[in-house]
């Protein structure tokens, strides 16, 4: 197996992030304070220095990704890096608060710093569980070329549709037209499909995933089409089915993407809020000193 | 509903004729309409023709895309020669008949630049919104909470107003000044409410002690701060031990480092000769108990000696003779009426708080059997007790009554007349001064008696001081010590459970110089450290005080060593003597007089006036 973001020269960086909360526990254990432990200690200075450098350099791996020339070791060690101290990162936070909490701004900062990270860590498990997903889904192909698979199709089913009467044609190629998947985030989730066909006699109605259609083509057959009629509808409703087929991997595709991604609209924007919070933080504890 | 649609083409020269039969007739982009207007950036379906009352009736779909003779249009009824506009696309209407009627379509659109793809859209599906505009709006939105809004509400900024005044600011003001705290204020301090700045007068500096004793004006110091002012220096702020904001709320730091951490050191850490000995904790660096002891002095004043409880001086000189172990007797005692057992209550009873024990006094708890009689004929006159120089004379009036009077005083004593009416009522000069000479004789032997033999001296230490001709006796002063522990707190009712005699010997005790007072291992009994793990958890704190009362308030002495560092920057003049020569001065409160030593560090003899004290002596005072 290749190496991974995970695994990056022997996982150094989670040796790193297993000792800085050896450290701290230590520290934080060692410490003879005559309060309950707060951030106010030496060992609650430190730990809360260390933790405010930590959150930035994690925040920077945004910068650094984009950074090719960079020579600030590879994106990869940093990645494993951002994955690693930012798990240490919550341990850190929890012994330099003392494990306190409570309804007040420096709550506010260690909580947007926990949706962060905990952000993250679905965000680490999603790019360890869904690239194979979607590669079984997609048959190893790119979504760009499984619509171009379906533009052919849809290319092959309009120049066929002569063959058939015209109220037929129109109406298949009017459901191909309707086809309406879904574009925003939690309709994909959802596996919305708003694809509609209009039927003679009902209107438009829904034709998720093409069954509406193919159910009436089908019906045509039934009720007593014959020869030439009847094979030409048969090989319609086999290319629908496949372009049904087809639509259904590019939803799951789009599905699991989302599924994959969809954490970082909130990683990233509670990360810099929770940098800006966490200077707040910094200014109010030394203001009301 | 029949209509022929008429297609008219620019491009392509010649007519396409359609017939529609049904219901609705639809007009729209895509395929499956009646009347397709080919144009991608059109919606699919634009409108709809209908049959109402043998009218075709328009519907617009898309109103801001549909315009009939010109005009919006929502629904109307068609008539010949109506025109509708749809994007480059013209419809006329020829015949308006439903059944029937015929429509000619005109377009003048150039052919679709690209064929209405179904999945066109499919590749442009982007999962979410922008992280960009979101990342923007996170941080200004936390910008705004925590530093925007904040900074108009902060009492550092703010003047203060009566909450009723809203205004368009306050609505503003998502915050409240309270979402800085760390934790709640203590109980005691909750009526500062949320203004932050009573304590943190100036942002960016550790609270001042300053903004404590602006409140706390009275409070005492610790030790004498001018005579040992290197500790002084090293005391802390008030909060290093008073604590605020933390959870669970503790406002007073009760452990014993913050007490070892110069006591443990105490020769060196005081700057200055301290009679205090090094405390490192309770259980393995506590020094014995040392216990008040007031002396006589010859000068006739008591001033009061610390002695270890564990040294052979540790007797106390109270001047009473009183052996606990006489009254204590399991076997009873003889009383007033009848033998009678006495416990520690008979004479100790506790205070109104049940933390001392009240005085204990000759008229409460002795008088019952100590009569002060002196004559067995006369067992219903009683002496006042505390007055020893009157009592011969008061004992000759009262004999002098009896031989002037001529009762028969005693056998063998020659009687004399008492006064009778019809005869003369005064005796000769002769007879008088024999009755008075019997009767001063009579007074003597008594006096003798009771001082010497009887009545005061079993209890009382008395010495015949013969000047001639009339004896006179004196009466060591007697002082009962109330507080042998004056540096420690003690709770009598905590300790309820117990019995008096575990930590008080009284039933063995033969003489009234035994000091029963406990030693430490007696308390170490129960009272372990405040780590320990079988023992009554305890700390310095709960025996002894910070603050303490024969001190002046602190902020006198900040002001005093204030003014005396500034004046040294001024002028060079030494003014530590001066300072040294006012810290004589006695302490403010009379409750407990002060050492007039200065560098004593515990100031504890006592010194007592001498009038005051012989008084109280001669009074008889038990206190």
């Amino acid at each position: 197996m290749s190496e991974t973001f995970l695994t990056h020269r022997s996982g150094r960086w989670a040796k790193w992030a297993v000792a800085l909360i050896i450290a701290s526990a230590i520290g934080y254990w060692a410490e003879d304070l005559r309060v309950p432990p707060n951030g106010g200690s030496v060992f609650g200075y430190t730990s809360g220095t260390i933790a405010a450098v930590l959150m930035l350099v994690l925040t920077y791996l945004g910068r650094r990704k984009r950074h090719y020339g960079s020579r600030l070791g590879t994106v990869k060690g940093w990645t494993s890096a951002h994955v690693y101290l930012g798990i240490a990162l919550i341990g850190l936070t929890l012994l330099h608060s003392g494990f306190q909490v409570g309804w007040n701004w420096h709550t506010l900062a260690f909580a947007l710093m926990l949706i962060v990270c905990f952000s993250g860590i679905y965000g680490v498990w999603a790019y360890l569980h869904y690239p194979a997903l979607i590669d079984r889904n997609n048959l190893s192909q790119t979504r760009g070329a499984l619509i171009d698979q379906l533009l052919v199709l849809d290319q092959e089913i309009a120049a066929s549709l002569t063959r058939h009467e015209p109220h037929i044609a129109s109406m298949v190629q009017g459901a191909l037209e309707r086809t309406a998947l879904a574009d925003r985030w939690l309709d994909i989730l959802r596996g919305e499909d708003r694809s509609e066909v209009l039927l003679p006699g009902k209107g438009l109605v829904p034709n998720k995933n093409m069954t509406t259609l193919i159910d009436y083509l089908i019906e045509q057959i039934e009720q007593g089409a014959q020869g030439d009629i009847a094979l030409n509808l048969q090989s319609l409703i086999t290319s629908l089915g496949e372009r049904a087929t087809l639509i259904s991997r590019i939803k799951e595709d789009l599905r699991l993407v989302t599924l994959t991604r969809i954490w970082l609209i909130v990683h990233i924007p509670l990360a810099f809020a929770a940098v800006v919070a966490v200077i707040i933080h910094v200014i109010a504890v030394f203001l009301y000193w | 509903m029949k209509i022929i649609i008429q297609r008219v083409s620019e491009r392509q020269s010649g007519q396409l004729e359609q017939r529609f039969e049904g219901d609705v007739l639809r007009i729209g982009r895509a395929s499956d309409q009646d009347i397709r207007i080919d144009e991608f950036d059109l919606p699919l379906s634009i409108g709809e023709i209908t049959e109402s009352g043998g009218q075709l009736i328009l519907t617009a779909k898309a109103p801001k895309l549909i315009r009939l003779n010109g005009g919006e249009v929502r629904q109307q009824t068609l008539k010949a020669s109506d025109q509708i506009i749809i994007a480059d696309t013209e419809i006329v209407i020829e015949n308006a008949t439903p059944n029937g009627g015929r429509l000619r379509v005109r377009s003048s659109a150039p052919r679709s630049k690209k064929s209405a793809a179904a999945t066109s859209i499919l590749a442009a599906v982007a999962p979410g919104p922008s992280k960009r505009w979101l990342s923007w709006a996170a941080i200004i939105a936390t910008l705004y909470l925590g530093w925007i809004s904040p900074w108009s509400t902060t009492s550092f900024t703010t003047v203060k107003t009566h909450s009723s005044e809203a205004s368009l600011v306050s609505l503003a003001q998502v915050s409240s000044e309270a979402m800085w705290t760390t934790g709640p204020l203590h109980n005691v301090h909750r009526s500062i409410g949320d203004d932050c700045s009573a304590c943190h007068e100036t942002p960016f500096e550790p609270v001042t002690d300053a903004a404590c004793l602006s409140c706390h004006e009275s409070k005492p110091h610790h030790f004498d701060p001018i005579t040992f002012h290197a500790a002084d220096s090293m005391l802390g702020r008030c909060a290093e031990c008073h604590i605020e904001h933390v959870e669970p709320s503790h406002l007073i730091l009760r452990d014993d480092q913050g007490c070892t951490d110069c006591h443990a050191d105490i020769d060196n850490i005081a700057g200055a000769r301290s009679q205090l000995r090094a405390v490192s904790s309770w259980s393995a660096g506590h020094p014995e108990f040392k216990v008040s002891i007031p002396r006589l002095e010859q000068a006739g004043r008591w001033l009061t000696e610390r002695i270890s409880i564990d040294s052979p001086l540790a007797k106390s000189s109270s001047n009473l003779i009183f052996p606990h172990s006489v009254h204590m007797n399991p076997d009873g005692i003889e009383g007033p009426e009848g033998p009678e057992q006495l416990n520690c209550g008979s004479c100790h009873q506790p205070d109104e708080g049940e933390i001392g024990m009240r005085p204990v006094s000759m008229e409460q708890h002795c008088s019952s059997c100590h009569l002060l009689t002196f004559d067995p004929d006369h067992p219903d006159r009683e002496l006042p007790h505390g007055e020893p120089d009157e009592l011969l004379l008061m004992m000759e009036e009262f004999y002098a009554r009896r031989t002037l009077i001529g009762a028969t005083l005693a056998a063998g004593r020659p009687a004399f007349d008492a006064e009778r009416p019809g005869r003369t009522n005064q005796l000769d000069e002769a007879a008088r001064a024999e009755a008075l000479r019997l009767a001063k004789e009579l007074a003597v032997q008594s006096a003798e008696d009771i001082f010497e033999r009887t009545t005061c001296a079993i209890c009382h230490d008395v010495t015949r001081r013969s000047d001639g001709v009339t004896p006179a006796w004196e009466v060591a002063p007697v002082y009962i010590n109330q507080h042998w522990m004056p540096l420690s707190r003690f709770d009598h009712g905590a300790h309820a459970s117990e019995t008096c005699e575990s930590c008080h010997a009284a039933e063995t005790s033969l003489v009234s110089s035994d000091i029963l007072m406990p030693d430490i291992a007696s308390c170490q009994t129960c009272h372990g450290d405040e780590h320990t793990d079988d023992q009554l958890v305890s700390v310095c704190l709960d025996c002894h005080s910070f603050h303490l009362d024969r001190f002046d308030p602190m902020v006198q002495f900040s002001a005093k060593l204030e003014r005396q560092s500034s004046a040294l920057l001024a002028s060079g003049i030494p003014l530590v003597t001066a300072q040294m020569a006012k810290a004589t001065t006695p302490a403010i409160d009379p409750k407990q007089p002060e050492d007039t030593n200065p560098s004593s560090h515990q100031p504890v003899i006592q010194k007592e006036d001498q009038n005051s004290t012989l008084h109280k002596a001669q009074a008889g005072s038990e206190r």
